[in-house]
């Protein structure tokens, strides 16, 4: 049983360049999966080639990309392996 | 995978994923990106209207350029995005952008690819009443006047569209097809739902 049930703020520091990259996205996919971001969309986009499977993680993933400076296809590999 | 994995293992062929998208599918995505938005205002204080007011806000949809630089592609030239911007303003606070989507024949006369439709379609707008709509294009006259329920529309395509919207009301809204906050929720969480519709839906019907 929890006293206080509200989100507590999420603060991301890193200082490391050699460890991790994109710590920033712990907070921000932190807020995108509170409010459901990938259950969002796969309620609403319906797919119909098996490319279009889970389209609620994928677009997610996508979003995530973006946010770390993606702006092609191949950029979206920061977010899998580090920049 | 399921014995080690309960959720999402790996995020993989993106690439495939977006190249299968069609201009309806692109259609599902942005009423996904309404939800997100009316979710997103809920959770968040980035649009801070007056619980209970009357007055919930201002809506503006305007055409605006944006970079697109083509990233770790060396093919992709850069190139400026030509693309309708939503944004909410209220009386006590800035204006915040909530959606955009790229304008159908940029001035290049280059198509904008899937989704892309002529501007002269892509701007009609609805609102619940009263609503009061100048149209100016570039800062210049404005020609303020009454506009009928639902019945917004704009004028030349790349004049802006300035929206306001006094005393909507959550039953104008619903008749317009605008999902409203349900009972007890502040009153406010209409607007991301107004500014979402106008700037998503106004040229949802091909």
């Amino acid at each position: 049983v929890q006293l206080l049930h509200a989100r507590r703020a999420v603060d991301a520091v890193f200082d490391e360049a050699n460890l991790v990259s994109c710590a920033g996205l712990v907070p921000m996919m932190g807020l995108a999966e509170q409010v459901d971001l990938a259950g969002l969309v796969a309620a609403q986009v319906r797919p119909d080639l098996s490319t279009g499977s889970n389209p609620g993680g994928k677009a997610a993933a996508i979003v995530a990309g973006m946010a770390t400076g993606a702006e092609s296809i191949d950029d979206l590999n920061v977010p899998r392996h580090g920049g | 995978m399921t014995a080690l994995f309960g959720g999402v293992y790996a995020a993989s062929t993106l690439g495939s994923f977006l190249r299968f998208f069609t201009w309806g599918h692109a259609l599902q995505l942005e009423a996904a990106a309404r939800d997100l938005l009316i979710a997103l205002a809920a959770a968040t204080p980035l649009l801070p209207g007056p619980a209970g007011a009357e007055e919930v806000g201002a809506v503006e949809v305007a055409a605006v350029a944006v970079g697109a630089a083509g990233g770790a592609r060396v093919d992709v030239a850069h190139r400026v995005l030509d693309v309708f911007e939503g944004r909410a303003a209220f009386p006590g606070g800035g204006g915040e952008g909530v959606a955009q989507r790229v304008r159908g024949q940029p001035p290049g006369g280059a198509q904008a690819g899937r989704g892309g439709h002529p501007a002269e379609a892509d701007e009609d707008v609805g609102f619940g009443e009263p609503a009061r709509v100048a149209v100016g294009a570039g800062g210049g006259e404005q020609r303020p006047g009454e506009l009928s329920h639902g019945d917004a529309r704009a004028g030349s395509a790349g004049g802006d569209v300035v929206v306001e919207v006094g005393a909507g009301r959550a039953s104008d809204l619903a008749g317009i097809g605008v999902p409203t906050a349900s009972a007890g929720a502040s009153r406010w969480l209409t607007l991301p739902a107004v500014v979402a519709t106008t700037a998503l839906r106004r040229s949802s019907s091909p």
